[in-house]
């Protein structure tokens, strides 16, 4: 007797209570026992010929069916990453008997080492024996045919068909596209890879990074048998891919070869924008690389010559490049001006050439002077002392609230990868960053686009587009449809506006008519960027890599970065365009021609479709 | 509490079935890791044979151990069960992308085994404390269902899917035991069904290709579609009396995936043949068999409740490790009783026949 146990309320007071309940579950264990027994009758006594056959030989093979990944299109349809089929040289580790026969066999034909050989076949080895491992992927026609006519003495070894990524522009799309490759083991670790395998290429870069789900499609796969010489004997299994979707871009294959080639030998960035929607025409950013290499497994050496490379071809300047705005940046001023009351289109000041604050004189680039400037002519001209002044009379953070509404100093959400937000210099801005209080002199620097200011192209172009289109700020697209294999529309991305500006339509007139007479009007800065029959818009900038003092005392030779932004035409604007040329010096004679190129493309292809069109019907 | 009267009613049956299991268990697992390039027994072998010695400890304890303190004291079980699964989300080890162990420096423990047993004993304390004779309706079941949820959702977020859908149906299955209306028991059956489209919607992409994959791992040739075909090609190849021992192919050759743990199932089919199976299957089923019989016999509710959950936990193991490494049903990493490699799995599995037996023995005593 179990001292105590009285206390349990639950004694059953007939014994036979659960009697139905214990018959009902003994069935069941009958029931569920018979089938277990059952089907193993089925698979050793029915079936146990057939796979004691299958495990006599050991030959079960598996394949897997990689699936195409999707291709990506500019807006025309054109195809900018597609795919080509290609043949991997692979092996069944577990059966090869003589790793250095086969390296030594191997080694001058496939153009490896044959110690690198032999140590992948040990590797392969010993961590997954029965794992088809590749050796080399995407080998040559002679390659192929050398170990299929060598079957007999490279046992274990064969040839497996695959597609491999093609970039056929080359260098032209490079940041846009980015580009894939096989998946390291520290990716396969982490959160976001689960569910991917050893020897997966993925989106490393660019639209194939962000949309690389989208594109990569589902793996199928074969299982077969196959004889001692590796034949296939009969397949057991088939399943097959599922094709990754395609992705429609927004960008002109057209506009983006002819700013690659006004772009030749320079180093900056090109992107231009339908300011209408949003749309990316252009993304362009040099120096650039070719998507291409890093497919094959790219070499240490290359490799290397990349990442080392100072003038880092891997950023996409576009986006991650910060460079003070320079004289781009008068236009901010203007706006904050106009908006706050403190100058009227009609406001005059005389330029001398100098402005004296303080105890030294802040140079107007055009050392003698303007003389008496009103708004149109100062932005035309792109008189410095005038916007001192307007400056000053609005003060730091009056600009920066106005830079910040135009979309200066934050990313604009295009959705790649490292987009940079640059700096929009407040007062609060320096107390937070710096711990030091603003001196009014600096306020100087910014309303001219320098001192601690730093925007992306990108941020320009925002801007620009919304100057264009009367103030909406428009999300930057560069995916525009994502399509089945089949051709269905899966998912449109809509424009979006973030923002509508809080600004006066009047005052986005008079910037428009000011940018016009940048370009078309005598003194215009912008005289480069003229077009014959269509009215453009725009207005130039030049950043000083240094400052004036430190060139005074030849501290360098480096020229300034060049700017242009422009919109064309200025009645109706269809696309915004932003230039910088790094080092390029002014950005009249640097960069505006170079948007010039790609406007006059942009209105000549117009003209030919609506020709062709007129023709047509 | 060892007397003469309780060691005259230990139940030897159980104990010597379980014995032979834990002994077949060990020299299946003996063949499973068998290292052929040494020629030896790997240190998963040593490592459970202390497991083994351990477990059968644990049974005694277990056997002599009055099992109404469980009864006091099964909610502080179970809420410290419920702290253990959060340790392991929140500083588990990660293994293949899931969370489901706790480590002490080389010694780690999975604290979702040892959460199966503590909602039993929490389980069984609520139906034999709340008795209702015509069978609960839903009002009376919230209770029962949110303690099993608990424990069950945490499990998914390791993610350990094959565990948490376990523990579901072990709750169920006693839900059903301790007298469902039929009302209820339809509407949760619904509410199940409907339930799933919701949450489906609510995975991410990978997640959803993940339970695709598990459902149907034809789809995915090259992964769990290759280990079923490997396991079906190891038992299939048994025949009839099997190849022996230690000259199973698949086994040996490491075609399968988890020989040790999931599959060991496999290997022992391909080595013993049918018949070696078929006894291994009947032997267990008298196990579970006797389970029940006992369930039915204890004299109070708390002992019919447990030795049927225990019962249950027995049984869904086998079976559905069973159906999984035959094809039958999805690969959803189950072990299977006695035979799989796991500490933690054998030493819940110790506890819970060393509890059958301690019910089974105090049913004599009036």
């Amino acid at each position: 007797m179990i001292p105590g146990s009285e206390i349990y309320s639950d004694y059953k007071e007939d014994p036979d209570e659960f009697l139905t309940r214990t018959r009902i579950t003994v069935s069941l264990v009958l029931i569920i026992f018979l089938i277990l027994i059952g089907r193993l009758f089925y698979l050793q006594i029915l079936k146990g010929e057939y796979y004691r056959h299958l495990s006599e030989n050991n030959r079960i093979r598996v394949y897997r069916i990689q699936a195409p990944r999707g291709l990506i299109k500019d807006r025309e349809g054109r195809i900018i990453a597609s795919n080509r089929p290609s043949f991997d040289l692979v092996f069944m580790p577990s059966e090869i008997r003589n790793p250095r026969a086969a390296a030594k066999i191997l080694s001058p034909v496939i153009n490896m080492k044959e110690e690198e050989i032999e140590s992948i076949i040990e590797e392969a080895k010993e961590e997954a024996s029965f794992r088809i491992t590749r050796l080399k992927r995407d080998i040559t026609m002679n390659e192929v045919s050398f170990v299929e006519s060598n079957r007999l003495d490279l046992p274990g070894f064969f040839i497996v068909s695959q597609t491999v990524r093609n970039y056929p522009y080359l260098t032209v799309l490079s940041h846009l596209t980015g580009y894939i490759s096989e998946i390291t083991k520290k990716e396969l670790q982490s959160e976001e890879y689960s569910g991917y395998k050893m020897g997966d290429f993925i989106g490393k870069y660019g639209i194939e990074r962000i949309w690389d789900k989208t594109l990569r499609g589902i793996d199928g796969g074969r299982q077969v048998e196959v004889d001692a010489f590796g034949r296939e004997i009969s397949p057991i299994k088939e399943v097959e891919p599922i094709p990754g979707h395609d992705l429609k871009t927004t960008v002109d294959l057209d506009l983006q070869i002819v700013a690659e080639e006004a772009m030749q030998g320079k180093n900056g960035a090109v992107i231009a924008m339908d300011p209408r929607n949003g749309e990316i025409l252009v993304m362009l950013s040099h120096p650039a690389f070719d998507p291409n290499e890093f497919i094959a497994g790219i070499s240490r050496e290359k490799w290397l010559n990349i990442i080392e490379n100072p003038d880092k071809p891997l950023m996409n300047r576009c986006i991650q490049g910060i460079y003070p705005p320079g004289s781009t940046f008068k236009l901010v001023t203007a706006i904050a001006g106009l908006e706050e009351g403190v100058i009227t289109p009609d406001t005059i000041l005389y330029c001398p050439g100098y402005y004296p604050f303080g105890n030294r004189n802040f140079k107007c680039w055009k050392e003698k002077g303007h003389g008496s400037v009103n708004l149109h002519r100062a932005i035309v001209e792109s008189c410095d002392v005038y916007f001192y002044q307007v400056g000053l009379r609005t003060g730091v953070d009056t600009l920066s609230h106005y830079a910040r509404m135009l979309g200066l100093g934050v990313q604009t959400g295009i959705g790649l990868l490292n987009e940079k937000d640059g700096i929009i210099p407040s007062s609060s801005w320096k107390r937070l960053v710096l711990g030091e209080d603003w001196f009014e002199g600096e306020t100087l620097s910014v309303a001219i686009g320098q001192g601690y200011t730093s925007i992306t192209p990108i941020q320009l172009l925002t801007l620009v587009s919304a100057i264009a289109n009367g103030g909406k700020v428009y999300m930057p697209i560069i995916v525009s449809e994502i399509v089945s294999r089949e051709g269905f529309l899966l998912q449109k991305y809509l424009p979006t506006i973030v923002r509508e500006l809080d600004i006066n339509p009047s005052t986005l007139e008079i910037i428009r008519d000011a940018m016009y007479g940048v370009v078309n009007q005598p003194h215009g800065t912008g005289w480069s960027a003229r077009l014959p029959d269509v009215e453009v818009g725009g207005k130039t900038g030049t950043a000083q890599v240094i400052s004036y003092d430190s060139r005074r005392n030849g501290g360098t030779k480096l020229d300034d970065h060049a700017w242009f932004i422009s919109f064309a035409p200025v009645k109706g604007p269809e696309l915004a365009i932003v230039v910088l040329v790094e080092h390029g010096g002014h950005g009249a004679t640097a960069a505006a021609p170079i948007a010039r190129k790609i406007l006059s493309a942009y209105f000549e292809k117009k003209k030919r479709a609506q020709n062709d069109k007129s023709k047509g019907s | 509490m060892i007397n003469q009267k309780g060691l005259r009613n230990f139940d030897f049956f159980l104990f010597f079935l379980t014995l032979i299991l834990l002994l077949a268990g060990l020299i299946n697992l003996y063949s499973a890791t068998f290292n052929q390039s040494s020629g030896g027994a790997s240190s998963i072998f040593y490592r459970q044979i202390y497991w083994t010695a351990l477990g059968i400890l644990t049974l005694l304890i277990f056997a002599f151990f009055d099992y109404h303190s469980f009864e006091n004291y099964s909610y502080h079980l179970y809420v410290l069960s419920i702290a253990l699964l959060l340790l392991v989300l929140i500083g588990g080890k990660t293994v293949g992308g899931a969370k489901r162990w706790i480590g002490f420096g080389s010694f780690t423990i999975q604290p979702s085994e040892f959460a199966k047993l503590c909602l039993i004993f929490a389980l069984c304390r609520y139906f034999s404390h709340n008795p209702i004779p015509d069978g609960y309706g839903l009002f009376q079941i919230i209770i029962p269902i949110a303690i099993s949820s608990i424990p069950a959702i945490l499990i998914l977020f390791e993610p350990d899917l094959g565990t948490s859908a376990l523990l579901m149906i072990m709750a169920f299955s006693l839900f059903v035991y301790a007298g469902l209306r039929l009302y209820a028991l339809l509407f949760m059956v619904i509410a199940g069904v409907l339930s799933t489209p919701v949450l489906w919607e609510f995975l991410k992409d990978y997640q959803k290709k993940r339970i695709i994959y598990f459902l149907n791992p034809e789809l995915d040739p090259l992964g769990s579609g290759y280990h079923l075909l490997q396991s079906k090609i190891a038992i299939g190849s048994g025949k009839l009396i099997g190849k022996g021992f230690l000259e199973g192919k698949q086994g040996q050759l490491h075609f399968l995936p988890e020989g040790h743990t999931d599959f060991i199932f496999s290997v022992f089919a391909e080595e013993w043949g049918f018949i070696g199976a078929v006894v291994l299957l009947i032997a267990l089923a008298m196990i579970i068999i006797k389970g029940f019989l006992i369930a039915g016999n204890a004299r109070d509710r708390f002992g019919t409740y447990v030795a049927a959950s225990i019962s249950f936990y027995l049984l869904w193991h086998t079976a559905i490790n069973v159906a999984m490494v035959t094809g039958l049903i999805p690969v959803v990493g189950i072990p299977m009783p006695f035979m799989s490699y796991g500490g933690s799995f054998l030493l819940t599995t110790m506890t819970s026949i060393g509890i059958l037996i301690n019910i089974s023995m105090k049913r004599n005593i009036f």
